[in-house]
């Protein structure tokens, strides 16, 4: 009895002293991870809306719920839009794209955020130049191209990764349709910047 | 003396990877490209050096009973300080590295040094040896990944420092990025080392004994260093 006292005794001590380390540690990072991670989202922002002369992190619109999207302003005037969308169809899992519209509906740029469980060399190509641009100036109005070639739509697979490719697509679309049905909310009236 | 003996074993005579066969995880799964294979191993030799320290420091107070919960607790504090750490500061690369960070944790080196080194030997000796140690596995990673990055992916990169890449024409062989490369390249090393090693002996006139595996009869987890 005394000895398993001894035993609890010990593991406790270490326990109490590992997480004391840790908390320390923890409130020493919190600051610089949370800037990381904030960094990271402005530069993929800017990317998206690099003409806007607004800060396009903080001015949101969130639509049908959990939809939100980046409004971009040059002058006063919503020039862009970005919204980041998901699938997870992708041969890995989850697969997170950024896409940038004009406010008419066009696709200005698609990126992928994150592909990293696809097929390295097959699915990982979809972060490709090549299989993006595909995307550029079609409309969110009428998105029946927004499907991969052997699906019925416009959108060439990238060759040995049809599902890496129908997954990216299909993110694209999610947030197509949402745009679609929303744009008069988030285009549509004349506000002025809030900013 | 003791210091030195003890840190040039780790590089050669017992480099985890190629001669131990430890750490098999993490070789096979991060080492796609080099910038990852040296993350992966400076993250193991950083844990790796504090739990050997910490470890020798307390062996007279933790009781031989719940040394292993002590030595994982250390092991995944030390481990977790380093998965916040690189999460702030070096931030790409661990994303890239992911959940094999926090899979330091149940290492096998990490546990077996400290259960066969650390444990027994003063912090000094256990600095060393942790030292070594980790810097073996950084080098038998950093060996493998570079292979497989060159043939499977055409490039060789090192955050800016080195970006190099195959001459026009040549045709990546996927294969070896993916999982397969990964046993295929260790397999070939595995083979080249003991060649290497094999000759060495016959001309210093020693006999000596493959790697073969985990088996008891190489296993240093539960053997006392010779």
């Amino acid at each position: 009895m005394k000895e398993s006292l001894r035993l609890v005794g010990v593991m406790a001590a270490f326990s109490l002293v590992a997480g004391l380390l840790l908390a320390i540690t923890h409130a020493v990072t919190a600051m610089p991870i949370q800037e990381a991670g904030k960094r990271g989202k402005v530069a993929v922002i800017c990317r998206a809306l690099p003409e806007a002369d607004n800060d396009p992190l903080a001015e949101t619109r969130t639509v049908a719920t959990n939809w939100t999207f980046h409004i971009g302003r040059t002058g006063g005037r919503i020039t862009g839009l970005a919204f980041q969308s998901s699938s997870t169809k992708g041969y890995g899992g989850r697969i997170e794209v950024m896409v940038a519209l004009s406010p008419d509906g066009a696709i200005r740029s698609v990126e992928i955020l994150s592909a990293a469980k696809e097929t390295p060399g097959l699915g990982t190509k979809v972060a490709e130049p090549k299989f993006l641009d595909q995307f550029k100036s079609r409309s969110a109005r009428d998105n029946a191209w927004a499907k991969v070639a052997k699906d019925g739509g416009a959108i060439q697979a990238v060759t040995g990764a049809t599902i890496s490719s129908r997954a990216v697509t299909e993110a694209v679309r999610r947030g197509l349709d949402v745009f679609a049905a929303h744009q008069g909310d988030l285009v549509g009236e004349a506000v002025p910047a809030k900013e | 003396m003791g210091f030195a003996r003890e840190f040039k074993k780790g590089l050669w005579d017992e480099i985890p990877v190629f001669r131990v066969v430890l750490g098999m995880c993490p070789t096979l799964a991060v080492t796609t490209s080099l910038e990852n294979g040296i993350g992966m191993g400076l993250a193991a030799t950083f844990v790796l050096v504090c739990s050997n320290v910490a470890v020798s420091l307390l062996r007279n107070t933790i009781p031989d009973k719940v040394r292993i919960p002590c030595f994982i607790v250390i092991a995944a504090t030390f481990v977790t300080m380093v998965d916040l750490l690189m999460n702030a500061f070096t931030h790409s690369l661990h994303q890239s590295l992911g959940i094999f960070i926090p899979l330091i944790v149940v290492n096998c080196i990490i546990l077996g040094r400290a259960e066969a080194f650390a444990a027994r030997n003063t912090p000094a000796l256990s600095l060393a040896d942790g030292l070594g140690m980790g810097l073996g596995f950084t080098m038998a990673l950093m060996v493998v990944a570079a292979i497989r990055e060159v043939i499977g992916n055409g490039t060789l990169t090192v955050w800016g420092s080195l970006r190099w890449s195959v001459p026009a024409g040549y045709e990546p062989t996927l294969l070896m990025v993916l999982a397969p490369g990964g046993f295929v390249t260790l397999g070939c090393i595995l083979a080249a080392m003991n060649s290497v090693q094999a000759r060495l002996a016959a001309r210093a006139g020693v006999r000596y004994d493959p790697p073969q595996g985990l088996d008891c009869r190489h296993c240093i987890g539960c053997k006392p260093e010779p």
